[in-house]
């Protein structure tokens, strides 16, 4: 814990003092990155609304890690989940406000939930290798919403990539507490949800036979498989979770925001949540934490672009990966204490 | 000359919290057959290690032939006259034996090398201490004994004059561990020095002029072989008196229901048999001769008829198959039994129980430190091995499947093991005893099947019970 702490400041720091050498004033940068994610109200609304999908994501990619597999794919789930929410709004039928929204919530856990079991299945069945399968499941997702947002739902209204707007039954708007507390903002309900499934996630891995399941099969599933555990039911079962995880980012982006699929509007949610899930050692409280750290981030990153001179938006690409490495490699706080005592 | 070839000052290893090494001191005289002895993790093959430069020291001194000497690797040590051979050995198996002694010539990489001469070189080498070597043969139709010369050889080659061996007879047969000792002795008679790391007592007797007994890092004596006994060493290797068992062992004897088989492999698969209650039958064989298949089938019966016999299973390797190391002892005590009702109610699990259940567990077969939440592989390999032990045998199975059952196991707990074993026996159950140590089941069994080549290729009875028998049909196949 501590040395995730440390680890993030040292790469926070490091990557904030590179852009000295962009002819930046660091601390400059340092103050214009915390104001942009904390400073005001409305600030603050955006960087809980960046974090609500990468706490979803992150805890989407613990679930795999814990089960030993590697979900790259969590891109793809939460596309198909967020086209699952999107697609009602092609369907012109009059609904009621509660089923409209119990079947905008449930569709897209379906929906990534079957794109994370297409991965377990083609890993546990077939003996495909998880990343490259999720990988390539990415691929196709997003294919597959650019046909269906271009072609078969596209917004008659605009010129722009985005499909049809969802009647407003299916959205959280005026009855959402969140965003009532963050006016203007786009931060709904869906943090809520999000923390709920953090601490029940939190519950499931240790408290349940599922989550004793899902660790020994990821810490040695030779062991667990002679002691009776089925290794291909509890991936497949932790992978379909992982995907209706972040199928689970429509419930922010869909339901709770734009009320519509918008093409590329995920800035990569579905990777960053591997580093979410990294800082927070697949812990889902912790995932809570380094979700909302590396949305302030993101939503910090993207002000540097326009009250700086030298720093553009990418700036966020270095910081994350900056901050990913250092908090990712124990073995390089080993080796500077190493070094630290030899010359001390 | 000095007398001493090695000597070991105030050595310091640390891993991690632990001490590897700790002080350790002792020396090695020229000319002679050294053993270190001491239990598994005691620190014996770390300080090889340190010797042959394949680890470095925190702390402390080596002196070779007096002078000290900083050993930084391992072609430093080769320089200085060191040789080690593995316990596991380290030859390309594709290759002919000729060929494994050539790879471990350091000349430039641009000289040529004369195949024909150096082959008569190497013959006249292992000649001259009795090796019989087929030069031309693949490593991996040698049998183990031959490869071991290969191994030996190839650190002859580097005019090593002192020989390191990492539990050299673990993997032979009692005819190669005869034929073993003569080489040995064959070597010091031409001025090696040999260091022999073991943990078989009755070969340090047998075969070494001084020992050097090492307990938790650190050298408790150096003596002279010919002024101990087996008792003394145990003791000192433990450090507290061994409670022999006293019991009289009949193990099957006991009324053995004949024609009561608790398991059985049918006629005509190939590696048939059958246990019956209340009796211990022993598979002997050197490793890699059908271990795996047997575990393999009777884990499938065990699969197929879950309901049927209750099984218990000692796994061959605790810490690949039989574990999750990462994991708590809790966790790794209900690996297996995670639907008992005791412990799992509606899919969530009732820590608290588990928790009870394990420390009751482990304070009943005195695993110690009595810690269930600290992870299994912190624990010495005695201890985890008792924690499986007691996972397994706590519910009372009419089957037991003992695979390895002592491998990496102190001496005390052997003695623990060895009786839990036992008792499940005079309780009626049937056991398996899988085992690469021949003493262990020459204890322990009723019958002893031998494996060979996947086939079991001989049976006697407890009272036929024959040391050298046995060990032919182990090397060979033979029967008679």
């Amino acid at each position: 814990m501590r040395k995730t702490f440390f680890g993030f400041l040292f790469g926070l720091f490091f990557a904030i003092g590179l852009t000295f050498l962009a002819g930046e004033n660091p601390w400059n940068v340092f103050l214009i990155l915390a104001h942009s994610a904390f400073g005001s109200r409305y600030d603050f609304g955006q960087t809980l609304f960046y974090a609500t999908p990468l706490i979803f994501c992150g805890l989407s990619v613990a679930w795999a890690f814990r089960v030993g597999l590697f979900n790259i794919g969590a891109e793809g789930q939460l596309t198909l989940g967020c086209l699952a929410a999107a697609w009602f709004g092609g369907v012109p039928t009059e609904w009621h406000r509660g089923s409209a929204l119990a079947v905008g919530m449930i569709c897209p856990l379906l929906a990534g939930g079957a794109w994370g079991f297409v991965a377990g299945w083609m890993k546990a069945r077939r003996l495909a290798h998880e990343v490259i399968v999720t990988m390539m499941l990415n691929f196709v997702a997003a294919a597959l919403a650019s046909y269906v947002v271009l072609n078969l739902i596209p917004n008659p209204a605009t010129q722009n990539p985005e499909s049809i707007p969802l009647p407003p039954q299916f959205l959280f708007k005026h009855q959402d507490p969140i965003a009532q507390v963050f006016p203007e903002s786009s931060v709904s309900f869906a943090l809520v949800l999000a923390i709920l499934l953090a601490i029940g996630s939190w519950f499931v891995f240790h408290k349940s036979q599922l989550g004793y399941r899902i660790k020994m099969v990821g810490m040695n599933a030779t062991a667990a498989a002679r002691a009776g555990i089925s290794v291909e039911k509890t991936q497949m079962i932790a992978m379909t979770i992982a995907g209706a995880l972040a199928g689970a980012v429509a419930w922010a982006e869909v339901l709770g925001s734009s009320g519509q699929f918008r093409l590329g509007f995920s800035p990569d949610y579905g990777f960053l949540g591997i580093a979410v899930a990294l800082m927070a050692q697949n812990n889902p409280l912790g995932i809570l934490l380094s979700g909302l750290l590396l949305g302030a981030l993101h939503k910090g990153a993207g002000d540097l672009d326009m009250e700086t001179a030298h720093i553009t938006r990418d700036f966020s690409k270095v910081l994350q990966a900056f901050i990913v490495l250092s908090v990712a490699s124990p073995g390089l706080w080993s080796l500077l204490r190493r070094k630290f005592k030899r010359h001390a | 000359m000095n007398p001493i070839v090695v000597e070991f000052q105030d050595v310091t290893k640390v891993f991690g919290n632990s001490k590897a090494n700790d002080q350790l001191s002792f020396k090695i005289k020229r000319n002679s057959i050294h053993a270190l002895v001491g239990e598994n993790g005691a620190g014996k093959s770390t300080a090889m290690k340190i010797l042959f430069g394949l680890v470095s020291a925190d702390s402390g001194k080596i002196l070779i032939d007096g002078k000290p000497e900083r050993i930084h690797s391992t072609l430093r040590a080769r320089a200085l006259g060191l040789g080690m051979v593995h316990q596991h050995f380290v030859l390309a198996t594709e290759h002919s034996a000729l060929e494994n002694v050539l790879f471990s010539e350091t000349v430039s990489p641009f000289q040529i090398l004369n195949r024909t001469q150096k082959k008569i070189e190497y013959q006249k080498l292992a000649e001259q201490y009795g090796f019989q070597i087929p030069w031309d043969k693949s490593v991996a139709e040698l049998s183990v004994g031959e490869q071991q010369r290969v191994e030996i050889l190839k650190v002859l080659q580097q005019k090593a004059r002192l020989l390191i061996l990492d539990e050299p007879t673990a993997v032979l047969t009692p005819q190669e561990v005869l034929g073993f000792f003569k080489n040995l002795q064959e070597l010091k008679n031409q001025g090696c020095t040999i260091v022999l790391i073991t943990h078989k007592l009755k070969e340090v007797l047998a075969i070494c002029d001084t020992v050097t007994v090492i307990r938790q890092g650190h050298a408790v004596q150096t003596l002279a072989v010919a002024d101990t006994n087996q008792d003394q060493l145990a003791e000192m290797m433990v450090g507290r008196r061994i409670q022999w068992s006293r019991r009289e062992l009949n193990p099957g004897t006991s009324a053995p229901k004949q024609n009561e088989p608790i398991l059985k492999i049918p006629a005509h698969q190939p590696l048939a048999f059958q246990v019956n209650a209340g009796e211990v039958v022993g598979v002997a064989g050197v490793e890699g001769n059908g271990q795996t298949e047997l575990i393999e089938a009777i884990l499938n019966i065990k699969k197929a008829q879950a309901s049927k016999i209750h099984m218990g299973v000692f796994p061959e390797d605790r810490l690949r198959v039989g574990s999750v190391p990462k994991a708590s002892v809790m966790e790794n005590f209900i690996l297996g039994f995670d639907s008992d009702p005791a412990f799992c109610n509606h899919g969530w699990l009732r820590w608290n129980e588990v928790k009870k259940s394990t420390v009751e567990s482990l304070q009943k077969y005195d695993v110690r430190p009595v810690s269930p939440e600290l992870p299994f592989e912190q624990f010495s390999g005695g201890n985890q091995q008792k924690i499986i032990v007691a996972r397994e045998l706590c519910r009372n199975p009419e089957f037991i499947l003992a695979a390895q059952p002592t491998r990496g196991v102190d001496v005390g707990a052997v003695e623990f093991i060895h009786e839990e074993l036992l008792r499940a026996q005079e309780r009626g159950a049937g056991i398996l005893l899988i085992s690469f140590d021949l003493d262990e089941l020459l204890k322990l069994s009723a019958r002893i099947l031998v494996l060979f080549n996947k086939k079991f290729v001989l049976e006697l009875d407890r009272e036929n019970f024959n040391e050298l028998e046995l060990g032919r049909a182990m090397g060979s196949g033979a029967r008679t």
